[in-house]
């Protein structure tokens, strides 16, 4: 779902405003929601003098985030990345940034634990994809130091394996 | 191409239960390739790997017998523009890049998206709302496809998605609805709250400028259009593109032709059958308020009614220049005179069909790409003309 603002970010929070009564539910993402608490305040207005000091006015406190620079092992996807677009770029990203994913699923559905439909597993096509997937990452990884001899050698060792899922397949079928 | 462009699609003949309110309803399945990294982060010839082995296992289901798959790689940028105007291809697909493409069903109810935002994205649209039948066929064409292809999938978070949006069922089912009596009752904005607690959402229908999927200029007046045309090298245009819930979106109260679309918003942690169930029931609910509102509205203000009504035939019947949006109004009360029985000898076809031939694309697939807005807005008067000409 597109940011109902900018309509260029998937959106990512439910903001809802009451005016006279009135519900208006918007579905931001993190740019627009942070743009528009800005611009909200906090909604009332004292009539009354301004409270003293005691608590002093503090800078909304920016997203916790990982001081390292996290990235997905098989896409190169960054954690800032995944936070900022709720996108990810692979099912691996699912497994490096799992406990900051659960949290994104449980603002976005209310829950973290899948209940439905799951497809048929096959134990050696399960297998072959997931080499497939580590075989898929290395030559990427190959192809951006420029180290061709390896990536050639990948790229062979990826089309037999294709070939040996799509004889697994086919039996299956 | 052109098959697609002269034929009908099914759910355009208005003949699915509650046709008189719900457009259309739409059940899509979001599903990836286990083995690929996603579309975003695939390079061109993985795509292509991506595309051959999805049309290899579909011509293995012999659905080629009763479809094709359209490469958009060798479309051009109207005919791209055309299958979204036509609800064959989502917003995502159109703005992606590289390899994909969609397998499109002859009676154009089920398309297979390739390489949008995810691999995979199954589709089948009906009259009316027939959510649960489409859901038992989307279903069964998902188990088919999932035979031949490893998905994405684990066991804690379900079926695995390129947005975090669409993680667990990806499953966005989703409804067309006509809403004039509760627009005009400032009734709608209730609705949101009902649907929010239902896990749901309510949009109202949006146009975009055709060739961007964004939206952002929306607002944009007819004069606006024709600046912007110059900017983009003479292109211009508005049209509802439809996005993976099945509409681009916008606030309540900017809704056009007073369509609203009904979608659910979890995807994860309730199963297929309860998320199609819920939403059958809030659509249900909601088709009975409109109704309800329509007898209020004929009961008490009948005068009222017929004059809207019959203005909207009257400028039909006349007009030589038509904007999109005034198009769009037109055919919203053209339609609710059509269902409350305030005129007769049209159907919802017509303006079924009209609300899809008045955009942008459309028009040029039909006159030729080197037209501008005022040619479109002729053309757009051109086919209401044709289409109400004759006396009721």
């Amino acid at each position: 779902m597109l940011c109902q603002k900018c309509h260029k970010n998937l959106a990512t929070a439910r903001y809802a405003e009451v005016v006279d009564g009135k519900v208006t539910d918007v579905h931001l993402c993190a740019a627009c929601l942070r743009k528009l608490q800005e611009e909200a305040g906090t909604g009332f207005e004292l009539s009354g003098p301004t409270p003293t000091a005691r608590f002093p006015a503090r800078p909304p406190r920016p997203r916790r985030r990982s001081k390292v620079r996290r990235t997905c092992r098989s896409c190169g996807t960054e954690l800032a990345r995944v936070q900022d677009s709720a996108q990810v770029g692979c099912i691996t990203c699912y497994d490096v940034f799992a406990r900051d994913i659960e949290a994104m699923l449980t603002t976005l559905h209310g829950a973290v634990r899948h209940r439905g439909k799951a497809p048929h597993v096959d134990d050696a096509r399960t297998r072959l994809r997931a080499d497939l997937q580590d075989k898929r990452a290395l030559l990427r990884m190959a192809l951006e130091t420029e180290d061709y001899e390896d990536a050639a050698a990948l790229r062979d060792g990826i089309r037999r394996m294709e070939l040996d899922l799509s004889t697994l397949e086919s039996r299956q079928d | 191409m052109q098959t697609l462009v002269e034929n009908v699609a099914a759910w355009l003949v208005g003949d699915g239960p509650e046709a008189g309110v719900a457009v259309a309803c739409q059940c899509t399945l979001v599903r990836n390739l286990a083995d690929f990294v996603f579309p975003a982060r695939c390079s061109d010839e993985e795509k292509r790997s991506i595309e051959q082995r999805v049309n290899a296992v579909l011509a293995g289901l012999g659905l080629f017998e009763s479809g094709s798959y359209c490469s958009l790689a060798d479309l051009e940028a109207d005919q791209v523009r055309f299958l979204a105007e036509r609800r064959l291809i989502p917003a995502e697909l159109v703005t992606a890049s590289g390899p994909r493409g969609a397998y499109i069903s002859a009676d154009q109810g089920t398309t297979i998206a390739v390489n949008g935002s995810d691999h995979l994205c199954l589709t089948m649209t009906g009259s009316g709302l027939q959510i649960q039948d489409l859901w038992t066929q989307v279903n069964l064409l998902d188990d088919n496809i999932g035979r031949s292809l490893d998905y994405a999938f684990s066991e804690r978070f379900g079926y695995l998605t390129a947005s975090l949006g669409h993680t667990g069922t990806g499953l966005k089912v989703s409804a067309i609805l006509h809403l004039p009596a509760l627009t005009l009752s400032n009734r709608v904005q209730g609705l949101v709250a009902s649907a929010r607690a239902r896990g749901q959402a309510v949009y109202g229908f949006k146009p975009t400028l055709s060739g961007t999927a964004s939206g952002s200029s929306a607002q944009a007046s007819d004069l606006d259009l024709e600046e912007t045309a110059s900017e983009e090298g003479g292109y211009a245009g508005r049209a509802f593109y439809s996005d993976l819930s099945g509409a681009t979106y916008g606030d309540i109260g900017e809704a056009y032709g007073d369509l609203y679309l009904l979608t659910n918003l979890a995807t994860l942690g309730a199963s297929e059958e309860e998320i199609v169930f819920r939403l059958r029931q809030g659509a249900t609910g909601i088709i009975a308020q409109e109704k309800k509102a329509r007898d209020a509205l004929r009961r008490e203000k009948p005068r009222q009614l017929e004059d809207q009504v019959a203005r909207a035939l009257g400028l039909a019947r006349n007009v030589r220049l038509l904007g999109f949006d005034e198009g769009v109004s037109l055919l919203s009360a053209l339609r609710l005179g059509v269902t409350t029985g305030l005129i007769e000898g049209y159907s919802l076809q017509d303006a079924n069909e009209l609300l899809l031939a008045s955009q942008a694309a459309h028009i040029r697939m039909r006159i030729g790409p080197d037209c501008d807005e005022w040619a479109l807005s002729a053309a757009r008067a051109d086919l209401f003309r044709a289409r109400f000409s004759q006396e009721v």
